[in-house]
């Protein structure tokens, strides 16, 4: 019997200092296969990684650009690989199998002019054996007089029904340039599906039912201005969509629309928009009200309180009207009812655009702009009271003499720490718009570099 | 909850068999399960060996205070344990083991975790931020059932099955609720060559499943996070919020881990016991469905090494335990791409599955004891040392970071037990003390490439937690103290008042103090 004590003994001694060494020493040189030698003596063995090349394009000819950063991102949104293509511009990779999306913005200036090149690939799927090569096709970009500031459109919580409350939309268009402009002729409208994570028929294969054509959706209406509208450089004009009131009246979290310089998108005279929502303040003169003609059926103008698509467009009162009101070249892609006639609105005629997606819906949701108007999106949680508001052209508003000293830093209105997102630029363009600097956005025509989530409405600062 | 333990507490009065009457020699439950060497083995046809009659049924209130607890602990808990355990031959070819329990157990400042044992898991997900801790509530209930048959005087049959299921809520945003299910079954055979040894081979198989779910019944103004932990806490970050992140705030969603293995058992003597365990593991998380991939799939095995050896000495018993046991387990992720039909369902295009885990774990314990006098119902005297380690190695690769893991800990303790009887009045004095320390590297990072930045998060709270809990040196000690009285018809009540204190021997940096205290009152009935 003492032999069996003996065996157990020893048994246990023996497996002792083995765990010890396998476990306690962090630089086992019989460890994993260490392909870079002992400067990373832990580094594991490397998992099976493709070479993948990105070429860019434009017009479907290699644009042979060097030193432009490639971006991709995996569809988890975890990992983001930055390269810098070659001269003849290709930027190469090594990437686990999966599925990426790949953005390329190449900036330069021409006779005071910005040009941008901008574009993006979403369907990079990498596998053993699948293609190896992928392309960026760029749109040209020349900086746009008037953009899209903000759009608010999530609302907040009511603090005394503990519900959301989202009559209080308003969204702001904004001179980039230092001449004033003429926004008279500026035009709204969204793209269906109402919602990014909504089922869209436009999309086959992948593919945007208008992706190569000349037009857009014009989705509910087509609103327009009845009076000239001018704004000054570096300035703005804010339009109440609903309400143009003081929503914080009656729900304090929200927001003051009610100012005299605001324009409402007004239902006055308009016999089917009969909601509730529509309000407006004495304080709002009429002729700042915008009106339409409605092209789909509903008591409002439903742009998404999640995820709206939404775009600017030039096109004079008649012809808003004229193409709002053509019922014979409506699109029925979406559905045949009234509720889904979709107005085609020229694509030469947008002008700025911007595609929100809901937080929780993200892996739901598909772009709904074609890669020519916009790329990438920006997502919010609504009932928070975050907006989606534009990110600063750090080099273009630095490089403004008159700006010297009066750029605020450190912007802390992001919504990073709350896994949003935020301005990469890092100035506070509210705070330095107060401090007198003149602020030039970003114009990527893509959103997700163009706007991020702002935990609070602008006019609110 | 209150039916249910009426329900429970009838089961439990059906099931206890009743001593022979005139049996005034109660034995010690616990004392005589661990010297019998046959009851040790995973194999139900084991039981072959075992003659008579012996239950035990008990109420346990536990009442546990402090900190020093893993991520999945409380505080501050409360936990009321009721159960009944039960060996019986019924007749010479029959032999019974059953088993109920319940469980109740309620702890508050619970957050960190969502699964309710997340070290069994190579995935976990954890609350975003430690300002979201409220109460957890658990209720687990559970029943098991092995039978012997004797084939004649050298084959028997075995079958065994045990069932445990449960739920847990946390009642406070970001909510929880947890539902387990975890079934084992046991069939073997045992054969006796000569009276001096038993062998057996039995096939095990295990299906543990936790059902996950979020949700948030207050104010809709917050945002509550969840991190995955894909491994050595690092990983990704989601809203709870619908159905598509890791954790859904819609649905139910199944930890899945299924055993398949073998067991091989040879005990000599009857005082001698030896089983060689392997067990192939499996396991997935999310379901294949239309609104919810696979999101991870898993696979690994154990082996396992379990021996018992027990010598006689005059009136006393010397008894050595030993258990070694190493699982290797890889967990890959499922890299799809999904796209929606017209028709509004999904279609998930799987593209590859990436290997991110990779462990090792090893772990041994020691157990020896001295029973002194021990000719009677329960020894005069017992004097002990038990020694546990445990080791992990571990790699996580999540392309382009990757991250080591490793530690080992070592517990070792002496304890001792006293029984001083009068007439049918029997006083025990329990006490123990015990030291534990670990080392190793909490987390060793670095990248595959360069060029490439990512956004998963390092979980660095959370980490440090867990390696200060399971590294950080530490001393406690127990003391116990029970009144038992045997009555005629051999039922012996029993009283037990305990406590243990566990204190660390430096000052945390991560661990909200230094001391643990779990006081426990038991009262049974061995019969």
């Amino acid at each position: 019997m003492k032999k069996f004590l003996l065996f157990f003994t020893a048994a246990v001694f023996a497996l002792t200092p083995v765990s010890c060494d396998w476990f306690t020493d962090p630089d086992d040189p019989d460890g994993p296969e260490n392909p870079d030698g002992p400067d990373e003596p832990d580094k594991p063995q490397e998992p099976t990684v493709y070479d993948i090349s990105v070429q860019l394009q434009v017009d479907g000819a290699a644009f042979a650009q060097s030193g432009v950063d490639v971006e991709l991102t995996d569809a988890a949104g975890t990992a983001t690989y930055s390269q810098a293509t070659d001269e003849s511009g290709v930027a190469s990779f090594k990437l686990l199998a999966g599925a990426y999306s790949a953005s390329a913005t190449y900036k330069t200036a021409a006779e005071g002019v910005r040009i941008v090149y901008n574009g993006a690939n979403a369907n990079i799927v990498v596998k053993e054996d699948g293609d190896k090569q992928f392309p960026i096709e760029l749109q040209k970009v020349e900086s746009k007089q008037i953009i899209i500031k903000e759009l608010y459109f999530g609302g907040c919580t009511n603090p005394e029904t503990n519900k959301g409350y989202t009559d209080d939309a308003y969204i702001i268009i904004y001179n980039n340039s230092d001449i004033e402009a003429d926004a008279s002729n500026i035009v709204f409208s969204f793209v269906g599906p109402y919602n990014g994570n909504g089922t869209n028929k436009y999309i086959t294969d992948g593919k945007l039912l208008y992706e190569d054509l000349d037009w857009i959706p014009a989705y509910g209406a087509i609103w327009w201005f009845q009076t000239e509208v001018k704004i000054p450089a570096y300035s703005q004009v804010v339009v109440a969509i609903y309400g143009a009131v003081d929503h914080t009246q009656t729900v304090p979290t929200s927001v003051d629309l009610s100012n005299s310089a605001y324009y409402w998108m007004s239902n006055v005279g308009i016999a089917a928009y009969t909601n509730k929502k529509y309000v407006v303040a004495e304080s709002i003169p009429t002729a700042q009200y915008l009106t339409c003609s409605p092209i789909s059926q509903g008591n409002a103008w439903t742009m998404s309180n999640s995820s709206p698509a939404v775009y600017i467009g030039k096109m004079d009162a008649a012809a808003a009207e004229a193409l709002s009101k053509n019922a014979d070249a409506y699109d029925h892609t979406l559905g045949t009812s009234a509720a889904f006639n979709i107005a085609k609105f020229p694509k030469a005629n947008v002008v700025d655009a911007v595609e929100a997606w809901s937080t929780a819906n993200v892996a739901k949701s598909a772009i709904r702009f074609s890669a020519d108007i916009n790329t990438g999106y920006v997502a919010i949680t609504n009932n928070k009271g975050y907006t989606v508001y534009r990110n600063v052209d750090k080099e273009a508003t630095e490089a403004l003499p008159e700006n010297d000293g009066k750029i605020v830093y450190d912007y802390a209105g992001g919504t990073v720490d709350v896994e949003g997102t935020t301005d990469p630029s890092g100035i506070d363009a509210e705070a330095s718009i107060a401090a007198g600097a003149h602020i030039i956005y970003s114009e990527t025509n893509d959103t997700s570099k163009d706007f991020h989530q702002r935990k609070v409405a602008s006019i609110k600062k | 909850m209150r039916l249910r333990f009426l329900a429970f507490t009838f089961l439990l009065l059906a099931s206890a068999p009743f001593a022979e009457a005139g049996d005034n020699n109660v034995r010690d439950f616990r004392y005589v399960v661990d010297t019998a060497p046959a009851l040790q083995l995973s194999n139900p046809a084991a039981l072959m060996l075992w003659a008579g009659k012996i239950s035990d049924v008990k109420l346990e209130g536990t009442k546990g205070n402090g900190p020093v607890v893993p991520l999945e602990g409380s505080p501050d808990d409360f936990s009321i344990n009721a159960g009944t355990e039960s060996y019986f031959r019924m007749s010479d070819k029959l032999a019974f083991r059953g088993k109920l329990f319940w469980r109740n157990f309620q702890g508050k400042d619970m957050g960190g975790p969502v699964m309710i044992n997340p070290d069994l898991h190579p995935v976990n997900f954890y609350e975003s931020v430690d300002t979201t801790k409220g109460v957890k509530k658990r209720e687990t209930y559970g029943m098991a059932g092995s039978i012997a048959l004797n084939m004649g005087p050298r084959w028997a049959l075995g079958l065994g099955l045990e069932y445990e299921c449960g739920d847990q809520n946390k009642v406070k945003d970001p909510r929880f609720t947890n539902v387990l299910m975890d079934l084992r079954f046991a069939a073997g055979a045992a054969f006796k060559p000569s009276d001096d040894v038993l062998l057996g081979l039995s096939l095990h198989y295990r299906d543990a499943i936790e059902q996950i779910r979020g949700g948030i019944y207050g104010t809709t103004d917050k945002q509550y996070f969840i991190y995955t932990d894909k491994g050595g806490f690092i990983g990704s970050s989601a809203e709870l919020a619908g159905d598509d992140n890791d954790v859904s705030a819609e649905s139910l969603r199944p930890m899945v881990n299924n055993y398949y293995g073998a067991s091989f058992q040879a005990l000599l003597w009857n005082r001698f016991s030896n089983e060689f365990s392997y067990n192939i593991r499996q396991g997935y998380y999310g379901k294949k469905a239309d609104a919810s991939p696979m999101f991870f799939e898993y696979s690994g095995s154990e082996a396992a090494y379990k021996g018992l050896l027990q010598l006689p000495a005059g009136n006393d018993i010397h008894r050595l335990a030993i258990e070694l046991k190493y699982e290797i387990l890889a967990n890959a992720e499922n890299i799809y791409k999904r796209t929606r039909t017209p028709g509004g369902s999904y279609i998930y295009d799987y593209i590859s599955s990436n290997s991110i885990l990779d462990r090792q774990d090893l772990s041994a314990s020691l157990d020896y004891r001295w029973y002194i006098d021990a000719d009677g119902p329960r020894p005069g005297a017992t004097i002990g040392f038990r020694a546990n380690a445990f080791a992990r190695k571990q790699t996580t690769s999540l392309y382009p970071v990757w991250r080591r893991h490793n530690f080992a800990t070592i517990n070792a303790g002496f304890f001792g037990q006293k029984v001083f009887c009068s007439g049918a009045m029997s006083y025990i004095i329990d006490a123990s003390a015990f030291a534990a320390a670990g080392m190793g590297t909490d987390k060793k990072d670095g990248t595959y490439v360069a060029g490439a930045s990512s956004n998963l998060k390092s979980f660095d709270n959370y980490l440090g937690r867990y390696f200060e809990y399971k590294t950080k040196p530490r001393a406690g000690a127990s003391l116990g103290f029970t009144v038992a009285r045997a009555f005629n018809g051999g039922i012996e009540p029993y009283i037990t008042v305990s406590d243990s204190f566990e204190y660390l021997l430096s000052e945390p940096k991560y661990l909200a103090g230094r001391f643990r205290n779990v006081a426990s009152l038991t009262i049974g009935v061995n019969f």
